[in-house]
């Protein structure tokens, strides 16, 4: 009924192509949709203060202006707190990507004595938590208090990126393992060698979620740290973002309307400024990660 | 054996001569921890020049205001901290006075604190936290600043009007200011009131006109037969509504106002769509002037804007919050003389005010005419962003502790009149000083029903009196009643004792 | 007598046990970072439930035990229990019609046949995600304030003598709202995992079924969704696990006067009780409550997930 041809595509029927019509229009709406926000905080972000005011839609920018950008990249601060911010989450990511493999290739493993248990055992940490306080107390008494490791290691391994991984290392069939095992591989070169590789789409996967979060973590920068040369830029940027908010509520004063020139720069165009300036860098990454997750595998290794 | 033991000894010997002379001249160190929102470089001129006036090294946290209490309170949780830092909430001030984590500073006050105690004088136990003489707690009295009922003056000259006295003549510049084109370009642009929920700033002197006077949703009023409680309950609170609601159904209020931001209800007047806004005159006429406003301002505010008193009522009262602490100093401090040495010398006294806010005189800023408050900042600290990372501004934004301070001389005339002005007429509301244990038990949420009640009260379409009475149950079943009971047994005990 | 005939069993498996351990030691050495990981920073800090049970201040340290009284006191707050009720509503709410949202999606760009396009929607869809709640929130006022808004503007375009509420504003919009702007914030991260799920799916089972005359139709339902089943399950599991996680970044932004008592969760009362004065204690009871309920609901999912396939859920 169907002939292939020779893109390997096959002929549709009618049906199948008013579905995908249907698809693609559904999926560019919700594309536009969700594009929108982030053209809409680029926009105002150029945007002249005093014409973006009168707030709306930002198709396009009114007027010109890089006044914000002047401001808060000014600080020799900001790029303290971009090699801090990278380097959290370039070691953040590693460590909590490898923290997981090592931990889920186990607990995906059949064989494994009390692996219901162990699975119970991390898994009760995403429900269960002692609080702010606790935890505190337990990263003072490590002697992580005011140390780079302070922003990493908290939040070291997510139970649900672990279980996300496990999940696809119990798809990997055990005739795989079984060969390696007769050609004198261990359990640690197996997962190296074959399940790792296996597992590349999820591994990019979690890679992302760990990623992100290390990226807009303030919380372990504020707690567990004082000095500013540890500060990690959402923390920076949050400190730019109030002060900009607290000079116009103005139970505080504004000093720069007393010096000379008056600012012309309102809250929302620092607040819009500041988004773009955390979330550009990851726009610009992503799609690098991403390749790792669409390009499809055909070694007809995992299971269905 | 005998080999290792010498060279122990040797290597102990080398340390502790290099050891020995740092301890005799140990730097003394001060720690602070300040809720703020800037971000001084950890070196900068501002500090660097206050710890050779001290004789200290000092060394500051800066934490957001959102952030502060999470902060602290895992600082205070592990016993790391600072030497001096504020407490905002005040069952922890409390429990840290009683066990005994705070330095009384009263026997250092009259060598280290000099102005503290000039300026304070009787009101040092005014501090929930200070007793008997002792003295745990310093509270800053800046920046209670009364609210304004600030209009355009060039907007009232465009529709034919005078400035409004009563509700009802408020009520015919709103109108014109919303439909008579006060701005002048024949399009309709402009509405007369834009409030936000925020807080209760944009409707003090309306309900202040009725004799309610609100300075925040938990306010209380004093009722005829001596009871305190919440101001939906003030017998003419209805009437107020009434009014308001009026305001809504006739479009001379922004239909949106429940979900305004303060911000946007600034940028509302700053962009000439509003030309009233209720808010203090700092802002108007001060800070926000002339930098922000998007249309053409002449060069002396009183001109552009003029302020208005309903009834002759002005603003609610304000008062320094004494249940909290704007600065303690941790009972372990190593150097408690230096640290009171410190708090008063940048919040007591004008050359220290005057350090922490503008920066170092001769390289941040100079006078031009400090009589009259005018100076000008000097080379690259003409920009803000390069002022404040070099310390200015960030350890003392309010301009210090005292009711005048740096940021009050820094003040334009029109400011500083129009904010006498407000005080002259300034409405009256039952001020209790100590802790009222059912408001921090129930507070929160009866705030919620409060605003609930009034939000709710102007926008709907259903029995008003109905609907109000829900609300003053809902009030008194959760918590209220307790409330108003302790409220009015803590009032009239204070009142007794003047 | 049966005790007797009980030891030596057990003692055999634990032998048997210890064998199985010695012959994949390098397993069990595998699990030990992760195991030392939660205990050092989840299960030691986790002893801080306690402070549901006692009282805990962060000056004095833990006081005096109040067995459940800490709980009595939280449960018989009127407005405790309104929040309690707005949770479970909205929480409800979100995970019917939020969790299968991103399948669809994932599905529907599978069916892309251009790889730049794909590439691309997969990347926009994301977006919303790293963009804070306040900020669309304020987008949300552009769509939908009565003033400036697009929405009303259209409706009084089509319509002028139309009568327009703020839907943000509005009692009976408000949870919808919510609602709403949850599975279009969340539903593109979401896909994600099932993307990457689906591109472990070996091609030649569609080769394979395209031989037999499968249309797309058929080859979604008999072979990409029994593939995605298993990494469902799990997700579903986790998600009905967090289910009391209604959303505080976003209620806290769209909260206002109006509205506050439709849409107020645990979390962000717990948050206002804890502004206004340092409640560890409940904030603690508060949080154990919300993990409780999950406990119960995942160890429910999961029950019933083994009984359907023994080999899914997640223990």
């Amino acid at each position: 009924m169907k002939k292939r041809k020779k893109s390997g595509h096959i002929a549709r029927t009618r049906g199948e192509q008013i579905g995908y019509a249907i698809i693609m229009l559904v999926l560019g709406l919700f594309a536009f949709s969700t594009i929108y926000p982030v053209w809409h905080v680029v926009m105002y972000s150029i945007s002249d203060s005093k014409l973006s005011m009168s707030g709306g839609f930002f198709f396009w920018p009114r007027g010109f202006s890089l006044k914000s950008y002047k401001m808060v990249f000014q600080t020799s601060q900001i790029w303290i707190a971009y090699r801090n911010s990278i380097l959290v989450t370039f070691v953040g990511t590693v460590m909590s990507v490898g923290l997981s493999a090592i931990t889920a290739y186990p607990l995906s493993r059949k064989r494994l004595h009390g692996r219901n248990f162990l699975s119970m055992v991390v898994f009760f940490t995403m429900l269960f938590s002692g609080g702010m306080i606790p935890l505190y107390l337990q990263v003072a008494r490590l002697g992580l208090l005011d140390t780079f490791w302070s922003m990493i290691l908290p939040t070291c391994m997510s139970a649900y990126n672990m279980f996300i991984l496990r999940n696809f290392m119990q798809g990997v069939p055990d005739s795989l393992e079984e060969s390696a095992r007769i050609d004198g591989a261990n359990d640690f070169i197996i997962l190296v060698r074959i399940i790792l590789p296996l597992c590349t789409p999820s591994l990019a996967a979690i890679a992302m979620f760990y990623g992100v979060h290390y990226w807009n973590n303030y919380m372990n920068c504020l707690l567990y740290t004082n000095s500013t040369g540890l500060q990690v830029l959402p923390l920076y940027l949050r400190t730019v973002l109030n002060s900009a908010a607290a000079n116009a509520l103005s139970a505080s004063s504004d000093l720069s309307s007393l010096g000379e020139a008056a600012s012309v720069l309102t809250e929302e165009t620092v607040k819009m400024t500041v988004v773009a300036v955390s979330v550009i860098p990851i726009i610009l990454v992503y799609p690098y990660l991403q390749r790792f997750y669409t390009k499809g595998i055909t070694v007809g290794a995992v299971k269905g | 054996m005998k080999k290792t033991l010498s060279l122990l000894l040797a290597l102990v010997l080398v340390l502790a001569v290099f050891a020995l002379p740092a301890m005799a001249d140990e730097k003394p160190v001060l720690t602070m921890l300040i809720s703020g929102d800037n971000n001084p470089s950890e070196v900068n001129s501002v500090l660097t020049e206050l710890g050779n006036r001290i004789g200290a090294e000092i060394r500051v946290t800066m934490v957001s205001k959102t952030d502060y209490s999470s902060k602290l309170n895992t600082m205070i949780a592990s016993g790391t901290e600072p030497d001096i830092y504020g407490v905002l909430d005040t069952n922890t001030l409390l429990e840290l006075r009683d066990a005994g984590r705070l330095l009384d500073m009263a026997p250092l006050l009259e060598e280290y604190g000099p102005d503290i105690l000039a300026y304070c004088g009787d009101k040092l136990d005014m501090p929930v936290a200070n007793e008997d003489g002792h003295v745990y707690a310093l509270v800053s009295e800046a920046g209670t600043y009364l609210k304004n009922l600030t209009i355009r003056k060039d907007w009232l000259a465009n529709v034919g009007m005078e400035m409004p006295t009563d509700l009802d003549s408020f009520y015919d510049v709103l109108y014109a200011f919303t439909y008579n084109d006060p701005d002048g370009n024949g399009v309709k642009d402009t509405i007369g009131l834009a409030p936000s929920m925020a807080d209760t700033s944009s409707f003090q002197h309306i309900l202040a006109a009725f004799g309610i006077g609100v300075r925040d949703w938990d306010g209380k009023v004093l009722l005829e037969d001596g009871t305190v409680t919440t101001f939906i309950k003030h017998p003419r609170f209805l009437e107020a509504i009434e009014y308001l609601r009026k305001l809504y159904k006739d479009g001379v209020m922004d239909p949106d106002f429940v979900t305004l931001t303060n911000m946007q209800m600034f940028e509302r007047l700053w962009q000439g769509q509003t030309g009233i806004m209720g808010f203090q005159s700092v802002g108007t006429t001060n800070n926000w002037y002339p930098g922000r406003y998007t249309f053409e301002v002449p060069a002396d505010p009183s001109e552009l804007f003029g302020f208005a008193y309903l009834n002759g009522a002005g603003a609610p009262k304000a008062y320094p919050d004494y249940k909290k602490a704007s600065a303690v100093i941790k009972a372990s401090c190593k150097w408690p003389e230096l640290a009171v040495k410190l708090i008063n010398y940048i919040y007591y006294t004008e050359e220290g005010q005057d350090l922490t806010y503008m920066g170092v005189e001769g390289v941040h800023y100079e006078w031009t005419d400090k009589e009259n408050g005018k100076f000008q900042r000097l080379g690259i600290y003409t920009d803000d962003v390069v002022h404040r990372a070099d310390g200015a501004f960030a350890y003392n934004s309010s301009g210090g502790y005292t009711k005048e301070n740096a940021e009050t001389r820094l003040m334009n005339k029109t400011t500083q009149d129009s904010q006498a002005a407000e005080w002259a007429c300034a409405t009256e509301w039952p001020y209790i000083a100590q802790v009222v244990e059912a408001d921090v038990e129930y507070g929160a949420t009866l705030k919620d029903i409060v605003k609930e009640c009034f939000a709710q009260l102007i926008v709907t379409n259903g029995d008003v009196e109905a609907e109000y009475q829900e609300f003053v149950a809902r009030w008194d079943e959760e918590g209220g009643l307790e409330v108003e009971a302790e409220a009015t047994a803590a009032y009239q005990e204070e009142q007794a004792a003047k | 007598m049966t005790q007797t005939k009980i030891a030596p069993n057990r003692l055999k498996r634990y032998r048997r046990m210890w064998r199985d351990i010695r012959a994949d030691w390098i397993l069990y050495l595998l699990l030990v970072p992760g195991m030392v990981y939660v205990v050092l920073f989840h299960y030691i800090p986790m002893l801080g439930v306690a402070n549901a049970f006692r009282d805990y201040s962060a000056v004095t340290g833990p006081g005096a035990w109040r067995g459940l009284e800490i709980f009595e006191k939280l449960f018989s707050r009127v407005a405790f229990q309104r929040a309690f009720r707005n949770n479970i509503i909205i929480s409800l709410f979100k995970l019917l019609c939020g969790f299968p949202v991103p399948i669809i999606l994932s599905l529907m760009i599978n069916e892309i046949r251009r790889p730049r396009v794909k590439k691309f929607i997969q990347t926009a869809i994301i977006l919303p995600n790293f963009i804070s709640w306040f900020i669309i929130s304020g987008l949300l006022f552009a769509m939908f304030s009565v003033t400036s808004g697009a929405i009303p503007g259209l409706i009084r375009a089509l319509n002028p003598n139309a009568v327009i509420t703020n839907v943000l504003q509005d009692k009976d919009c408000i949870r919808t709202v919510v609602i709403g702007s949850y599975v279009w914030q969340a539903s593109g991260m979401g896909t994600i995992v099932y993307l990457a799920a689906i591109t472990g799916i070996d091609q030649q089972l569609y080769e394979a079924a395209m031989i037999d005359g499968a249309g797309k139709w058929q080859q979604m339902v008999h072979i990409t969704l029994p593939t995605l089943l298993p990494t469902i399950i799990v997700l579903f599991i986790f998600r009905v696990g967090s289910v009391m996680n209604a959303g505080f970044d976003q209620i806290y932004a769209l909260s206002n006067s109006l509205v506050v008592s439709k849409i107020d969760i645990i979390d962000t009362y717990v948050f206002k009780i804890g502004i206004e004065q340092a409640k560890f204690s409940e904030a603690t009871a508060a949080g154990l409550f919300k993990s409780a309920i999950g406990l119960v609901l995942v160890l429910t999912t999961n029950y019933l997930a083994k009984k359907v396939d023994p080999d899914s859920g997640i223990m």
